[in-house]
């Protein structure tokens, strides 16, 4: 890489050397790029015998070092060259070069701007630069290194390329498209024969891409005249027909060449008739035929009647036009209510259970938003039961036809998936009891159809009792262990009954393949799922390091898939899938918002904050090893015995290992490869398997803790839970401006949320705190004094604002608000150190009054159960609520209920 | 689609490895979303690199997951990567890779798609299995 450079260098006075080592430096640089390390060392060696100070040649020993895992040692080296030889650009690239290797764009950018300083138009270095800057998103950086590097070499197509690219990202549409079309014009003249070179197939797609590359641009720059124009002019040269169809399409509609516009669509539906972009453009396209108004985002319940109904025959029509399709009349389900939605349900379904579609429901959920469609597919579907369930099994005339007359027998199985249905049905509406029941009606049925246990599991799961929903899964594990969804659905399960061991063991048995197995394999992977519901369960049961090592592991993975991009920048240019790339690129910005990301910084926001609430002795135990534990607990005596012991074994072990060493070397020296690597180095997730090392390196908790909620306030500021961690944060940072700001924000967001109205109960709390206040700046208690009447509304005291909140009626989530009520009251009690009884009595009767037929969900009520420590909650009031909790849920495991183990028999 | 394939199969790859199919042949990668935008299902195809042989594709991978089986799924993403292989690669035909033992996917290649046995390659998978080489030829359809 430094070799370009190096052979061109011509300044730098003091780094001559005389042509003897001159060429062994080159040798040097030519051993570096083949990676003959060892050779390399002792090359630069030579040079630096006689002549000690020569920078580039200590930079190049580092970088060489670097290599071969000897960090530390290169860095000294490089710096050490640099010191001696500051005017050359090579030290400064390979400065730049060693933060490229550990990730450290920003150092290794300025690096490379010191290299250019000397040597400005080194093209070598100005490429890698570029890589770092768009890389770390520097977009003006970017921008000018680009156009930079095609000043000086416009003869290369990845130059213009790149310059059009950095245009883009930059937001600078029509700069882009104007260097891809200077870029074609140079074209044009020097080589005439281009559009009839399509021949060469990797041609003929490269220039299709870029002809589609620009389409993309254009389109973003709103200019849909051009766009329609130049696909009518060009499409002969671009291959991607799908692309095209659908550009085109969605052109024609934005110029308003609606019929034109609806053939296309109709076209492409044709093609793809589940696509639901295509059919909701083909809705829109009708409606604005029809002078009716458009609806910007696909939502019938916000539709006047007049739209829904005008949709609803669209969809019958196509629904007729094309019957393979499922899309058509599920869709027509969306525009329907009651008696014309029960009249497609029928005729939808029925098929469907003929042919034992296991997603069946799934296709249907989203329906049981509307508690009335929910009604009447469950209806439904106990009519079917009924009537399949005679002696000549069959459905029930269709609802929408006149007839009555018996239709044909029915198979068995169609019974069986309506009971599957069912299950299914009952435990989405919240009556898990039902759901088991019928459940067990369809095992009777046919006790070998794994899909039954799979809903049965579900439903036990949902009414608490988490460990029979384990044993049940279980059971359908081995009904085809072949089957690795079933595996991995039951070491979830496992995980959320707190058993990581089962889970870790179970799913294990399909990573024995490959080098690493189990848990390495499944990081190797990035099987983050796993890895999250792990340090979830860790987190419960207070295992602080293994939970941490989990989490750890997953924003890893969010790292390397943002590394992943690099290799892509210079790829993507050659290859021309420019459009793709750009996807990419917007994709990557976005990265860390995905759920997966989020679950895992809010654990660890959680974890620490955990922590840092235990008391310095807690925290201190946490910090040791299983040995050091053991000795502290240990008297004087027994200490000496232990430490002599363990001294015994590490003699023992130290003599084994450098047996099992000495015959590693020596069957290596005698066949070489004979077997596979007898060393492979050991995975992250081996090293320190549990934690510890991890959690010791954390200096402060509270810090940490406070790191992790600021990623969340980044990445997902319109979380209900980001908002309560902010909140907590500020307060004990003792910012109440940002506190105030989450409150706010949380209303605005999730005004009945339980957390809404902790927060604002405690935020009331600390405005009622006089001598809390009274040490503010008079500046900050002005706007707190103007905010609080929007607060004002929830109540006029942090009580109040807690039982106003609990006493609003009218809607279906009473015992929700209740319990939540329940524990804001707890809370505010702790935090205020309060010992009024009454108070107390009133927060326990509001955590376990509450409707027991009202729905309530069970992880509402177990989390009580899992912080009992930060509501303050007595053991005796803990007993209390579990006695309110069995009445609803008796067999939630939290409150004693259900199977008391999980027994794998 | 990392999810479901680590879900559905013994053969799993990290992200990068997604990425490069994405950007390597844009319009060879499809998936499956249930009516919550959830992926159920995904097919990861790519064109063949060597140049002396017909043109032809290749299917890395396709799975649906286990709850969304018996809608056709897996046909239609094939189908989708056929036709995009031929309009962007003009590919001749496709290839791909299938356990022995693997008797419902065999089902959907050979009955339903047409791929033809072409060769066995032995001990293909790691853990020792035999595959079975199919191809399948466009103009044949």
């Amino acid at each position: 890489m430094a070799s370009k450079s190096s052979k061109g260098s011509t300044s730098s006075s003091s780094s001559i050397l005389p042509s003897k080592e001159q060429s062994l430096f080159r040798n040097l640089v030519q051993l570096y790029e083949t990676k003959q390390y060892k050779k390399s060392i002792k090359v630069a060696d030579q040079i630096l015998r006689k002549y000690p100070n020569h920078g580039e040649t200590l930079a190049m020993k580092g970088l060489v070092l670097s290599c071969i895992d000897r960090k530390s040692e290169a860095y000294e080296l490089v710096r050490l060259g640099l010191r001696s030889d500051l005017r050359s650009h090579v030290c400064w690239h390979v400065y730049g070069l060693l933060y490229r290797a550990d990730r450290d764009y920003k150092e290794a950018s300025k690096a490379y701007l010191q290299a250019l300083r000397i040597d400005k138009d080194n093209i070598q270095i100005l490429r890698d630069l570029a890589l770092l800057q768009i890389q770390n998103r520097d977009l003006d950086g970017f921008e000018s290194t680009r156009r930079t590097l095609l000043t000086l070499k416009p003869n290369q197509k990845n130059n213009w390329i790149g310059f059009a690219v950095a245009n883009h990202v930059n937001g600078n549409l029509n700069a882009a498209l104007n260097v891809l079309e200077t870029y074609e014009g140079t074209l044009n003249e020097s080589t005439t024969a281009n559009g009839k070179d399509s021949e060469n197939q990797e041609e003929r797609y490269e220039v299709s891409e870029l002809e589609m590359y620009k389409v993309m641009i254009m389109y973003e720059n709103g200019d849909y005249e051009k766009v329609y124009e130049y696909l009518l002019k060009n499409e002969s040269k671009m291959v991607d027909k799908l692309a095209v169809a659908e550009m085109k399409a969605k052109v024609l509609f934005n110029l308003e060449k609606i019929e034109d516009s609806i053939r296309a669509f109709d076209d492409l539906l044709k093609i793809n008739s589940e696509n639901r972009e295509y059919l909701s453009y083909y809705l829109k396209c009708s409606l604005r035929m029809n002078e009716m108004e458009c609806f910007e985002t696909w939502n019938p319940d916000l539709m006047v009647q007049e739209l829904r109904d005008y949709c609803l025959s669209v969809c019958d029509d196509l629904a007729i036009k094309y019957p393979d399709s499922m899309s058509f009349p599920r869709a027509a389900m969306e525009f329907s209510r009651e008696d014309a939605f029960l009249k497609r349900a029928d005729v939808f379904v029925r098929p469907l259970l003929r042919k034992a579609v296991p997603s069946l429901f799934s296709i249907l959920k989203h329906f049981y938003s509307d508690p009335a469609k929910a009604r009447i597919l469950g209806n439904l579907m106990e009519s079917f039961r009924k009537s399949l369930n005679q002696d000549s099994p069959q459905f029930p005339p269709l609802t929408s036809s006149e007839n009555t007359s018996e239709s044909n027998p029915e198979q068995p199985h169609v019974l069986l998936w309506v009971l599957y249905y069912l299950v299914l049905h009952y435990d989405e509406v919240g009556e898990y009891e039902k759901a088991i029941e019928i459940a067990d009606l369809g095992i009777s049925h046919t006790d070998s159809c794994i899909d039954i246990y799979l809903a049965k599991a579900k439903a036990m799961k949902h009414k608490g009792d988490r460990r029979g929903a384990v044993e049940i899964m279980n059971h359908a594990r081995k009904l085809d262990l072949s089957d690795r969804y079933l595996n991995h659905k039951c070491s979830k399960y496992a995980m959320q009954a707190d058993r990581v061991d089962l889970a870790e063991e179970w799913i294990s048995l399909f990573t024995r393949d490959g080098e690493f197995g189990g848990i390495q394999a499944l990081y190797d992977m990035q099987c983050m799922w796993y890895e999250l519901e792990a340090g979830d369960a860790f987190l419960r049961l207070n295992e602080f390091s293994k939970a941490l090592k989990r989490y750890i592991a997953v924003n890893r993975h969010f790292d390397d898939i943002l590394e992943d991009q690099f290799d892509f920048h210079t790829y993507c240019l050659r290859k021309v899938t420019l459009r793709s790339y750009i996807n990419t690129i917007r994709m990557e910005n976005h990265v860390k918002e995905q759920r997966y990301y989020i679950r895992s910084v809010k654990g660890l926001a959680r974890l620490f904050f955990r922590i840092s609430n235990e008391t310095e002795e807690q925290q201190m135990m946490r910090r040791m090893t299983v040995d050091e534990l053991e000795l502290e607990k240990a008297t004087p005596a027994e200490r000496k015995k232990i430490l002599a012991k363990r001294k015994k074994a590490q003699l023992k072990k130290d003599a084994a290992a450098e047996s099992v060493k000495l015959k590693a070397e020596k069957d290596e020296s005698v066949t070489k490869k004979t077997q596979k690597g007898p060393a492979r180095p050991p995975g992250w997730m081996e090293i320190d398997p549990d934690g510890i090392e991890l959690l010791r390196n954390v200096s402060d908790y509270q810090e940490e803790a406070f790191k992790y909620v600021d990623e969340l306030r980044k990445w997902a500021p319109n979380d209900i839970d980001t908002q309560s961690l902010v909140f907590e944060a500020a307060f004990r940072k003792q910012k109440y401006l940002v506190a105030l700001k989450s409150v706010l924000k949380a209303i605005k967001i999730a005004p009945n949320h339980a957390k809404t109205v902790d927060m604002v109960a405690l935020f009331f709390d600390f405005l009622e705190n006089d001598s809390l206040r009274k040490n503010l700046p008079a500046a900050v208690d002005t706007v707190l004094k103007s905010e609080e009447i929007a607060l004002r509304e929830r109540g006029n005291s942090a009580v109040d604002s807690i039982t106003y909140y609990a006493r609003r009626t009218g809607d279906v989530s009473s015992s929700y608000r209740q319990v939540s009520a329940g524990k804001a009251l707890f809370r505010l009690i702790k935090s205020r150190n309060d010992s009024n009884a009454f108070l107390r009595q009133q927060a326990l009767d509001f955590l376990c009054e509450w409707d027991t037929k009202a729905s309530l969900d069970v992880r509402e009520l177990e989390e009580v159960i899992f912080c009992a420590d930060e509501y303050g909650l007595s053991s005796s009031e803990l007993d209390t609520f579990r006695e309110a909790c069995k009445k609803k849920y008796p067999d939630g495991n939290a409150f004693g209920g259900g199977a008391l183990t999980i027994s794998t028999e | 689609m990392q999810a479901v394939n680590i879900a559905c199969l013994p053969e799993n790859y990290q992200m990068k490895y997604y990425m490069y199919h994405i950007l390597s042949w844009p319009q060879l990668v499809f998936v499956a979303e249930d009516f919550n935008g959830k992926v159920v299902g995904y097919v990861l195809a790519k064109m063949e690199e060597e140049p002396s042989a017909q043109i032809h594709g290749h299917i890395t991978s396709v799975a649906v997951l286990r709850s969304h089986r018996k809608l056709g799924i897996a046909k239609k993403l094939m189908l989708a990567a056929h036709c995009a292989m031929r309009d962007n690669f003009r590919a001749v035909y496709v290839s791909l890779h299938v356990r022995k033992s693997n008797a419902a996917a065999k089902h959907l290649y050979i009955d339903t798609l047409r791929y033809k046995i072409h060769d066995i390659e032995a001990k293909y998978y790691a853990d020792a299995e035999d595959a079975y080489d199919m191809r399948c030829y466009f103009n044949s359809e």
